[in-house]
């Protein structure tokens, strides 16, 4: 028995193999050519759109921006860039998921000495990087190229936020990676989210000028909180200290919604075992 | 006594359903030797691709259990994943835009080789299949043949002792096929002493490639054992079908009073066609006694069709 291979349980989950699964993703986004290169291309053409739109707006100052320092290109800025992001951490792991049953590559990877939950979920570590790349090449360019003004912003405390953010989106993207296991399809209605998300979520508007009851809507979703603590701490130099509200609330949504996709996960895994289907899709 | 490569016992799945449960499996006891040669065999839904998903750790028993080399799959699956190779019977579980040798390169990753190892391996196992010149192409530039043998190199990256086979020939040319089932039994049987554990509905494959046979129907073992004792076993009670044209009277009386024959059933007899079915003494058809005694028969007959009633598949289902 002993001359049996056996792998330790500390070289589950490698570097080495997150590098793999981060490479993979490259390879095979990038032989999509135009659709590779034309992700790139789009982003910069947003930051144009959100340029062309302030310019628009000219030298108004609406009262409602009026907490944010009052620039809307930087506003518009802030909200394409890390919403686009932080929607992605939402649905990027069911949507990579997704691919990876109808590919039929799922199997070949669990029975793969690596742990499950990075057979499933490393996938979409790709998208997530180049998401942060995209994200960072979007506010430089703004920055360098259109005059967003980032002269107050306090980075250390936008870095906690999106941080905080970052972990309460992703792990809604990990419930999604459980509900793609058990049903194979992340969001039936995945284009409705999308509108209500940017709309609530106050993307391209502050989310005080939506009517009362909206913004009831859009308070219970954790994005609208992270989009308003980055805009103060990037466009107005807030602190930690005058953030706690937002920081405390992000907090809240991370601790119910990280054990939550634990459990979900967990859950989905279960089920698929159970039932046989892992590769169905 | 050492431990088995492959152990199962009282194993069962039942998988839920829509329409009520289907049990896949039931109390299935299994005993699979270290360097064995072992074959799965049975009919489509008999239960084979779900009981090595369920030792590749891909399901969940839901009774009894199994072991590979003494691992729990249910409680160890770590352990029993860095035993095992597994070749899917579905030729499209690689990314297609890939190269081989990126795909090969990923899943090493994966089985904890250095970037080094999984170079070399990968190189070695595109040697071994014949794959070389088409290891920089993508996956899915590659036919059928070429994507199994790719199936069976990525099963093999990290080496494992045991290697589950689903169907590794489905879908193959005649002559493919042959060529994978050699090197199959030559390389990792005889040269590299692995266990095999290969899932087949081919009589022929089960013949030439494996040592002992599990015959699988409806989710039970009916049997184990070498494969030309099975087929011996089967060929004892194989029951012959003489088709001949036109209606031919006393015929089944005439070979009924032959001592070769054991027993005449007349399946069907009009005036265009007269069928009969026949056992033998021997578990041999003595056919040359049984022309002479149909050229002494008193009325000419034309033979149509003579053989087994059943195919081998059937025969041995039927043992």
């Amino acid at each position: 028995m002993s001359a049996l291979p056996s792998i330790p349980e500390s070289r589950l989950l490698t570097p080495a193999k997150l590098l793999a699964f981060i490479q993979r993703g490259f390879l095979h986004a990038s032989s999509y050519r135009l659709n590779f290169f034309g992700a790139y291309v789009g982003t910069a053409l947003s930051v144009v759109f959100f340029a062309i739109l302030a310019r628009f707006y000219g030298n108004a100052r609406p009262a409602a921006l009026a907490p944010y320092g009052g620039d809307y290109f930087t506003f518009l800025l802030i909200g394409g860039a890390f919403a686009r992001y932080l929607s992605l951490g939402m649905r990027h792991f069911g949507r990579e998921l997704e691919l990876e049953l109808a590919v039929g590559t799922i199997e070949p990877v669990m029975v793969t000495a690596t742990p499950p939950a990075l057979a499933l979920l490393g996938p979409s570590l790709w998208t997530l990087l180049e998401g942060i790349a995209l994200m960072i090449g979007q506010i430089a360019l703004g920055a360098l190229f259109f005059g967003a003004d980032f002269s107050r912003a306090n980075w250390p405390a936008a870095l906690v936020v999106g941080a905080l953010a970052f972990v309460a989106l992703n792990a809604w993207g990990i419930i999604s990676a459980a509900f793609v296991l058990v049903f194979k399809r992340a969001e039936p209605l995945g284009w409705l989210v999308d509108v209500t998300l940017f709309m609530l979520a106050g993307v391209y508007f502050p989310v005080q000028i939506l009517p009362a009851v909206l913004q009831v809507f859009a308070y219970a979703l954790p994005l609208s909180h992270a989009l308003e603590g980055l805009r103060l701490a990037l466009m107005h130099g807030d602190s930690l200290v005058e953030l706690w509200r937002y920081l405390l609330i992000l907090l809240g949504f991370d601790l119910f919604l990280l054990p939550a996709s634990l459990i979900a996960f967990r859950a989905g895994l279960n089920h698929v075992k159970r039932t046989g289907s892992l590769g169905h899709y | 006594m050492t431990t088995p490569a492959v152990s199962t016992s009282g194993l069962a799945h039942t998988f839920p359903t829509p329409r009520g449960p289907v049990h896949a499996l039931r109390d299935v006891n299994l005993r699979i030797e270290p360097g064995q040669f072992f074959g799965l065999f049975g009919p489509n839904g008999a239960g084979k691709t779900t009981l090595i998903r369920i030792l590749a750790t891909l399901i969940l028993p839901t009774g009894g259990a199994a072991q590979v080399h003494g691992f729990d799959v249910a409680r160890e699956p770590a352990r029993v994943r860095a035993l095992i190779g597994l070749v899917f019977s579905s030729e499209n579980s690689f990314y297609g835009r890939l190269t081989g040798r990126q795909n090969l390169e990923f899943f090493a990753a994966l089985q904890n080789l250095s970037r080094a190892d999984a170079r070399r391996r990968a190189s070695e196992l595109f040697e071994l299949f014949g794959l070389a010149a088409a290891a920089d192409a993508p996956f899915q530039t590659y036919s059928t043949g070429m994507r199994q043998k790719l199936n069976v190199a990525r099963a093999l990256l990290h080496n494992p002792p045991v290697l589950f086979l689903d169907e590794p020939t489905k879908g193959m040319d005649v002559l493919t096929a042959a060529t994978l089932r050699t090197l199959l039994r030559a390389e990792l049987v005889e040269r590299q002493r692995k266990t095999v554990v290969l899932t087949t509905h081919d009589l022929e494959e089960m013949e030439s490639m494996c040592d002992q046979v599990g015959i699988l129907e409806q989710g039970q073992l009916r049997a184990v054992g070498a494969p030309a004792d099975l087929i011996r076993e089967a060929s004892a009670s194989v029951v012959y079908r003489l088709e001949l044209v036109g209606g031919v009277n006393g015929l089944a009386e005439h070979l009924a009073a032959l001592p070769i024959v054991e027993s005449v059933a007349i399946a069907s007899q009009t005036e265009s066609a007269t069928v009969l079915d026949l056992t033998f003494t021997d578990s041999l058809a003595p056919e040359r006694d049984l022309w002479q005694a149909l050229l002494a028969h008193a009325q000419r007959v034309k033979i149509k069709r003579f053989g087994p009633k059943d195919d081998g598949l059937a025969r041995l289902l039927k043992r």
